[in-house]
């Protein structure tokens, strides 16, 4: 069975409806990328299986369980962390301060204590920074410690709301190496992309999204070679 | 505590190493520690010296409330423009309760500001409840209509609050046998406009035993808010106030911290109120108006909003300077005096200039230039990761 399932989830915004019966898989292991125009609703699908967006039908089930509007302190306790759009760190606490919120629910001291290590060495960058309040970094270095963030909770599904937004492309390349090396530890990534290129790049499986629907899917190394995504996102002829 | 208060010091130390201008102002806030600690005994002419102390008082007691305020305003960023709901709330479950036959034992006192104190936390959970959603301009509307509320019901409900006149006078106040306040003005009315009392350190019907006790009062209020700035409370309220969803994301729950931060709130600003009721010998909704908030609020932003020591110096400043300028000045022949409501002119003008040149106010609770420069690593109170 599969890690997350959302089978004709309809969500949106007071009595705005913005997904109209998203139908969406992701297993263990896998690396899965929404992608889609502005404003088709990437951000809020992701909010929706993360309980910070009601949905009002259809169904969400995370590691077997059906999790359709948890609370999301309860659905991060279960092993699902995102790392939010346009990073939100916080800012007037230091970034250890921050990679500790983001183990606020674990109890394993020593665990958490290792996790900070294995961040740190994915990001040298941040253990110079440690003490420095995360206001004060730069974008790149807000959008490590705002993934680092996130996998201090040690997360088995790990959503992503672009993560390239606003970098040098050296610095997206860095990232998706990154990304690449936690799927490789075991992590599994929903990865949210403007980005369409990379984002097929990494991923084993696709998803094109356009107004709260679903119209194509496949395996990622299919889909970068459809004309329709050729030339809707990757901005080819 | 110890902790932290080895941790300051050896900021300080560094901070002292690195620029040696910086021990002018250990050398100020020692100074300021120890008029306020000596403060009904300055060695001042006995008007002067009781006038001061009135003013300490006045401030210490604020301090109570604007750290009450703060513990909102400052750690989860909500805009609350209704503090003075609390503070009225405790001013008059205090006084009510102690004026009743059966308040009447040693220690009756402390109990009376402890239940001003919850009683005021209950409305702040019962105003919270149902604003758990609202952030912003929105929440603050809604704290600013609930203080109205209560300061409506306190004036149309003369059975229990005296009404418009509210109370006065209050009865001869004691502590396990120690006089806190004389139950009427024994001192005498100078044609000034100053009471001068036959014993050193009393002014205004209070005497010295009342100041410290206020002055223990507010330094347990700060010891209770470092403990939970620097707690997994304190953090929660950081990161709700930076971003919600993201502290959601990190699986903290919103509505439970949020209503924790509420009830301290108004705990604080109940205890202070009551203290500020007694304290003025009069409870009424002339003192807890509007403007209430609104000072009190100048003076948690004029120091730096969730900043404790910002906080208190805040409010010594906007209550010590609103204070001296009652003050008459007499120049040659002529009297100046500042109108009584053009006082708030100056805080306009004061909070101006420190918007404009120190924005995040004179003491900030971390200064982003200094975490650069000192990019430390130091034992977090959530894990003890560090070293
Ligand atoms: N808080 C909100 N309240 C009301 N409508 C919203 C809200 N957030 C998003 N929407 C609407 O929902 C739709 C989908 O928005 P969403 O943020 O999910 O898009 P997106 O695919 O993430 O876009 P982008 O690539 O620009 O981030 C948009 O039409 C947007 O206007
Ligand atoms: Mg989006």
């Amino acid at each position: 069975m599969s890690l997350l399932i959302l089978s004709d989830v309809h969500a949106g915004y007071g009595k705005m409806e913005v997904l109209h019966g998203i139908d969406l898989y992701a297993d263990e292991g896998e690396i899965v990328t929404l992608i889609g125009a502005n404003g088709a609703g990437k951000t809020t699908t992701l909010n929706a299986i993360c309980g910070l967006v009601r949905i009002t039908e259809g169904t969400v089930t995370f590691r077997g369980r059906e999790i359709t509007n948890w609370p999301t302190k309860d659905i991060v306790r279960l092993g699902m962390t995102q790392v939010p759009e346009g990073r939100k760190l916080f800012s007037e606490l230091t970034v250890r301060e921050n990679l500790e919120m983001g183990a606020y629910l674990r109890k394993d001291r020593e665990g958490v204590r290792r996790d900070m290590e294995y961040v740190f060495e994915l990001f040298p960058r941040l253990r110079e920074r440690a003490g420095q309040l995360a206001g004060s970094l730069s974008g790149g270095e807000q959008q490590m410690c705002a993934i680092a963030r996130a996998l201090m909770a040690r997360p088995q599904l790990l959503l992503l709301d672009e993560p390239s937004l606003g970098l040098a492309p050296l610095l997206v390349e860095q990232i998706f190496e990154i990304l690449q090396r936690l799927n490789a530890d075991g992590t599994t990534l929903l990865l949210v992309e403007q980005n369409a290129r990379m984002a097929l790049e990494i991923a084993d499986r696709a998803y094109v999204m356009e107004t709260g629907r679903i119209i194509m899917q496949g395996p990622a190394k299919e889909l970068i070679h459809d004309p329709r995504v050729r030339s809707a996102y990757l901005g080819e002829p | 505590m110890r902790k932290t208060l080895r941790r300051s010091w050896e900021r300080l130390q560094r901070q002292n190493q690195e620029r040696p201008a910086r021990w002018l102002g250990t050398a100020l806030v020692a100074l300021f520690l120890f008029l306020v600690l000596i403060g009904p005994f300055l060695p001042l002419s006995p008007q002067y010296r009781s006038r001061a102390a009135d003013i300490f008082l006045l401030c210490v007691i604020y301090s109570i409330i604007a750290l009450g305020l703060n513990s909102v305003t400052g750690y989860t960023g909500l805009l609350d423009l209704g503090i003075v709901a609390f503070a009225s709330i405790g001013a008059y479950t205090a006084t009510i309760l102690y004026d009743r036959p059966w308040m009447q034992f040693p220690g009756s006192f402390l109990v009376v500001l402890l239940v001003g104190g919850l009683h005021a936390a209950l409305w702040g959970l019962l105003r919270g409840a149902p604003t758990l959603r609202l952030s912003g301009d929105y929440y603050a509307i809604v704290t600013f209509a609930f203080a109205e509320i209560v300061r409506i019901f306190i004036r149309t409900e003369g059975w229990l609050t005296g009404g418009g006149n509210g109370f006065k006078n209050f009865p001869a106040i004691n502590l396990f046998g120690a006089r806190l306040i004389e139950g009427e003005y024994q001192g005498i009315l100078k044609t000034s406009g100053y009471w001068e009392y036959p014993h050193g350190g009393v002014w205004h019907g209070g005497t010295a035993g009342f100041y410290y006790l206020s002055l223990v009062l507010l330094i347990l209020t700060v010891v209770v808010m470092y403990r939970l700035e620097d707690s997994r409370t304190g953090r929660a309220w950081f990161a709700m106030k930076a971003d919600e969803t993201s502290a959601a994301a990190c699986g903290i729950n919103l509505s439970a911290y949020k209503l924790y931060a509420f009830a301290i709130s108004a705990f604080f600003a109940g205890v202070g109120g009551a203290l500020l009721g007694f304290k003025m010998n009069v409870v009424s909704t002339n003192v807890f108006d509007f403007w209430f908030s609104v000072v009190v609020l100048c003076g948690v932003v004029l120091g730096g909003m969730g900043s404790i020591p910002g906080v208190i110096a805040g409010t010594f400043i906007v209550y010590g300077l609103g204070e001296l300028l009652r003050e008459q000045v007499r120049i040659g022949g002529i009297v100046l005096q500042v109108d009584d409501r053009a006082r708030f002119l100056f805080f306009g003008i004061l909070l101006v200039l420190v918007m404009v040149f120190r924005p995040q106010g004179l003491f900030p609770r971390r200064p982003v230039e200094e975490s650069k420069k000192l990019a430390v690593e130091y034992d977090s109170p959530l894990y003890r990761l560090g070293r």
